[in-house]
């Protein structure tokens, strides 16, 4: 069971909107309005509510009937940059 | 053949519309028109719906296009936070207005409603005080006063640059001229709604005033209205929580049935089934008095010199004196800031008034 300080999620002053195929977020103090694309969108979407990275790869590798270390490797550096960015909180 | 289909896509969704298909010659040409009409946000819905088979290039185009809308609605929304706090810090109150609050309260996603400015209600009397704290916070105005008393007596809204040269409007009424000195102001920003933007809620107008002001907008504002804000007026009718009796008495009550009438019905053109409110604007006579005020915002050329002999008429005695001195005789400031001499403002109503030009 993970615990709360494991979890991550969108912050909620992110000012966001769907496009075609992608998701853009402007975090508060952000220099610029960031574009989430392919995978992302399904981490962005699956981030409006507290999980861990974990749960995070699990629930997408289900959704999408992939690998969950596929998954992993695939969404650490986009959690990390928006981690970065101010858009997600926690991880 | 491209004004029908851009009508359509404006219809897009709404009860009783017809199908969405793809125009001859693929969307490409009419991009722009998607723009600027306000619909590329209906558009790249229609394309995430599935309602519409685009080829590659029109497929990209519209995704390039409703990209850099929302990218801008997003640095727009920022803006409107960062004003809101200006003005809660002021301790004014203060309405959202139009595209910033419609595709938030009045669309399923806002990303379906694109807007390309903010637009803010304040009393008449706050006028004065929101304008200057917005400029102590960074805000531009490029066009100063007519005069010292102009903007809370008689303007329908100051103009401000934000930090990145964006549009601020500060609004005292919904529309120009003589239709937007007859509104209730103090009725208009009563029973306020609210919207979530990301963790703020900030306060717009009801339903309602919302409707009201749009179907305004479009008689109005433009001289071709956009289809953009046709649909707004399609959707806020269809709303449930509006009473199409209490809406009819307050377009009354601000003696703005005419114009308000006027906007609904240009919902005709959509092709979808009307609502009730839609219906009643259909039915409602139009005064020969009204019918000359609506004359006023008919053509582009001359028009503020018409609207302001028009405003002139329905302003109570006290304050005729002062909206002709402000127009006649305007502030050295304003003056400059539009490159006019002293005397250019007299000789421009003389000949509005002797030369009658649509």
């Amino acid at each position: 069971m993970s615990s709360d300080a494991d979890r991550m999620v969108r912050r909620a002053p992110v000012l966001w909107r769907t496009t075609i195929g992608a998701v853009l977020v402007r975090a508060p103090g952000g220099s610029e309005v960031t574009k989430i694309a392919g995978t992302g969108v399904a981490l962005w979407e699956a981030l409006v509510e507290p999980r861990s990275f974990d749960d995070l790869c699990a629930h997408l590798a289900s959704v999408h009937s992939v690998d969950p270390a596929t998954v992993a490797q695939d969404l650490r550096p986009v959690v990390d940059d928006l981690i970065a960015r101010g858009a997600l909180a926690g991880g | 053949m491209a004004d029908d289909w851009l009508a359509r896509l404006a219809a897009y969704g709404l009860p009783g519309a017809e199908p969405l298909v793809v125009p001859e010659g693929g969307i490409g040409p009419l991009l722009p028109a998607v723009v600027r009409h306000k619909l590329i946000g209906v558009a790249a819905a229609a394309v995430i719906e599935g309602a519409v088979d685009l080829d590659e290039s029109d497929h990209a185009a519209v995704a390039v296009a409703h990209e850099a809308a929302m990218r801008e609605s997003l640095l727009l929304e920022e803006m409107l936070l960062e004003a809101v706090d200006v003005l809660d810090q002021a301790g004014l109150d203060h309405r959202v207005l139009k595209g910033a609050a419609l595709a938030h309260l009045v669309y399923d996603d806002p990303s379906d409603r694109s807007f390309g400015d903010n637009d803010l209600l304040l009393a008449p009397h706050q006028i004065d005080q929101g304008v200057a704290a917005l400029i102590a916070a960074g805000a531009v105005r490029p066009v100063p006063a007519l005069s010292g008393s102009f903007d809370r007596r008689f303007a329908k809204s100051v103009t401000l640059r934000w930090r990145g040269g964006t549009e601020l409007d500060v609004h005292r009424t919904l529309a120009p001229g003589p239709f937007g000195l007859l509104i209730d102001l103090g009725d208009l920003a009563r029973d306020p709604a609210e919207f979530r933007l990301a963790d703020r809620a900030l306060l717009t107008l009801s339903s309602d005033r919302h409707l009201l002001h749009g179907a305004m907008h479009v008689a109005l504002g433009d001289v071709d209205a956009r289809l953009g804000n046709v649909r707004d007026l399609a959707l806020l009718a269809a709303q449930p929580g509006i009473d199409p009796i209490a809406f009819a008495e307050a377009a009354q009550r601000w003696q703005c049935a005419a114009p308000v009438a006027t906007g609904l019905r240009s919902t005709k053109v959509l092709g979808h089934r009307r609502s009730a409110i839609e219906r009643w604007a259909d039915e409602v006579t139009i005064s020969e008095e009204d019918r000359r005020r609506l004359e006023v915002y008919d053509s582009r050329q001359g028009r503020f010199r018409r609207q302001a002999l028009a405003s002139w008429r329905v302003l109570g005695w006290r304050d005729r004196a002062a909206f002709a001195k402000a127009l006649l005789v305007p502030s050295a400031t304003n003056r400059a800031a539009r490159g006019r001499g002293r005397g250019d403002a007299v000789a421009g109503l003389a000949r509005s008034s002797t030369r009658p030009d649509r």
